[in-house]
């Protein structure tokens, strides 16, 4: 065989090969597509999900609120609320109105939600490319969103950055608006929940305390002991002042009041009245129990 | 051929198998980007999910509350049993999934695995339709063109075949957020969300020697059976059944006077309050000492 015909055999096989590998290619990258589409409807379900639980966490804040006698205070967090949620609303009806130009541009197969042009790179070029009229509005809506955001939200709501477009198919660019709206999502419901803490009625902290009650002091060997075991919802602050027949009585860091008083000499019935005061919320509180108990000798 | 066109088409050749080396390069590049989206993507799903799943475990603990506080009545116990079903049903079918993904990951045999997937879901789904209510459209992953194949798993890089699991998982968590959802609006609380705050006075004991020293524990106490649902109480051990509000009667004989022992001794006695559901698996411990006073002979 000539030297012209072994190197144009040679040649002929490389490019056969490249051929082939670059089907090959072909296919993985369609089949990565695939995958992609497949992340993309799960994360656009998610995002329905979540600006659902948007709507019922401004619900609840407006609900909190009235509870609380509409306090001018809380009603302008609410407003600030809903002015960011209306905010991000909008964008995020831009980013699934681009979306929908890009499937129409990119045809719809017969399987719901598959593409039939998904590695179509133009149809992205001319909607959200460098210098277009929807990548100006996308980043001037972005840019008020993330400074809305930046103004309310916790320390830890990073907002998202404007992404690029740049040569991307038409999948990926899909992709790229679906994670964009999650990621606002996700801002949206965490500056939410840092303005909703502080909203409402102080409430008091509460604890689980055990405590027990002996029928008598003593018991004489053998005999059957007798007492209660209780549980109680504790409620303590600072402001808890406490009292044992109008006397005060010291309260420990715990909120809990311990009474101790000599019992009257007089067997037979006897009582004392407990009386607590604090003041929440702004107004004074007086909660008062009689107690009574026996006077036995033993 | 002359010697000219001879080097022509080599020339030809191998400017065509630059351009598809060229190509490959692009492909490669291309194809590594769209897998570090498909990845990013999976994460936001699978954050999602987490999220998901939390919130799941907190409405299955809510109905379980609920059903406490209606004092286990033999319906509502029906509702919970299947709630609890639900939760498990869910966990088996992910525990699967995360078998696979482990399987995966140490490129231990996962095709047989994979290849049982499908299966599971329709099982699974033929079970957690039961309780989604019809409006629903109840989504059955692996059926339809849309979803990637359990075989194309194999075929798939490594992090992409790992993000085809999220999906899944998002599939499952957004049915069990369903049929939760309807268990709990099964049921229904008729607490107000408002507990009765007031003073609580739990004495040391209920008796007292005349002139003697009476002590006593004061609460500012939220009141209601309704937190202390499912309460488990033991003295010394064992379980106490007895109610005596607000609390659970204690009985039991002291032990008997010892050969040469002090006519009063002291002793105590041990209590344990286990909280189930709220707060959940709380354990409150406290020791009691009482005296053992030898009554004298007459």
């Amino acid at each position: 065989m000539s030297r012209f015909a072994l190197t144009l055999t040679l040649l002929l096989l490389a490019a056969l090969g490249g051929g082939y590998v670059g089907y090959r290619q072909q296919q993985a990258q369609a089949q990565r597509g695939h995958l992609l589409q497949q992340l993309d409807n799960a994360l656009t379900a998610q995002n329905n999900e979540t600006a659902k639980q948007t709507a019922e966490t401004l619900r609840s804040m407006a609900e909190t609120i009235a509870k609380n006698r509409n306090q001018p205070a809380e009603m302008a967090v609410l407003h600030r609320a809903e002015a960011l949620s209306s905010r991000i609303q909008r964008l995020c009806d831009t980013l699934r109105t681009y979306q929908q130009l890009l499937r129409r541009a990119a045809g719809r197969e017969a399987a719901p939600n598959s593409l039939a042009q998904p590695e179509a790179t133009a149809p992205v070029a001319r909607l959200l490319g460098s210098g277009t009229r929807g990548q100006r509005a996308l980043h001037q809506q972005l840019a008020a969103c993330t400074d809305t955001l930046r103004r309310l939200g916790a320390a830890t709501a990073a907002p998202p950055a404007a992404p690029a477009f740049a040569n991307l198919p038409i999948v990926e660019a899909l992709a790229v608006l679906t994670q964009l709206e999650a990621q606002l999502r996700a801002s949206e419901a965490r500056t939410l929940r840092h303005l909703a803490r502080p909203l409402g009625a102080a409430r008091l902290p509460t604890r689980l305390v055990a405590a027990a009650t002996a029928e008598r002091a003593s018991v004489a060997p053998g005999d059957t002991y007798r007492a209660r075991l209780v549980v109680v919802k504790s409620l303590a602050t600072v402001a808890t002042r406490m009292f044992c027949n109008g006397q005060p009585v010291p309260v420990g860091p715990d909120g809990v009041g311990r009474v101790r008083f000599r019992a009257p000499a007089k067997p037979g019935p006897a009582s004392w009245t407990a009386t607590i005061r604090l003041n929440q919320n702004g107004r004074d509180t007086t909660f008062a129990v009689r107690v009574p108990y026996r006077v036995a000798p033993r | 051929m002359t010697k000219t066109s001879q080097w022509f088409l080599l020339l030809g050749l191998t400017v065509g198998l630059a351009a598809e080396g060229y190509a490959y390069q692009r492909e490669q590049a291309s194809q590594q980007r769209r897998l570090a989206r498909i990845s990013t993507l999976a994460d936001q799903l699978r954050a999602n999910n987490q999220q998901r799943a939390q919130a799941n475990t907190a409405t299955v603990r809510s109905i379980a509350h609920i059903v406490c506080q209606n004092y286990n009545q033999a319906a509502y116990q029906v509702i919970l049993a299947e709630t609890q079903q639900i939760q498990a049903r869910t966990q088996s079918l992910l525990d699967t999934v995360n078998l696979l993904r482990r399987r995966l990951q140490t490129d231990v045999a996962s095709t047989a695995l994979a290849n049982q997937l499908p299966a599971h879901f329709d099982q699974y789904i033929a079970f957690v339709q039961r309780y989604i209510p019809k409006k629903h459209y109840v989504l059955t992953p692996f059926a339809g063109e849309r979803w990637l194949q359990p075989r194309e798993l194999g075929e798939l890089p490594l992090p992409a075949a790992l993000a085809a699991l999220a999906p899944l998982e998002a599939v499952v968590r957004r049915h069990e957020a369903r049929a939760l959802q309807t268990q709990a609006e099964k049921i229904s609380s008729n607490w107000d969300g408002f507990d009765k705050i007031g003073a609580l006075a739990v004495p040391t004991t209920e008796t007292v020697a005349p002139g003697g020293i009476y002590q006593a524990q004061l609460f500012l106490a939220q009141a209601g059976h309704r937190d202390f649902c499912n309460l488990e109480m033991t003295a010394n051990g064992v379980l106490l059944t007895q109610p005596n509000a607000p609390g659970m009667q204690v009985r039991f004989a002291a032990p008997a006077r010892r050969p040469g022992q002090h006519d009063t001794v002291w002793a105590h006695w041990h209590g344990t309050i286990r909280a189930t559901f709220f707060p959940p698996d709380t354990v409150l411990q406290l020791d009691v000492p009482y005296l053992i006073v030898q009554r004298p002979a007459r």
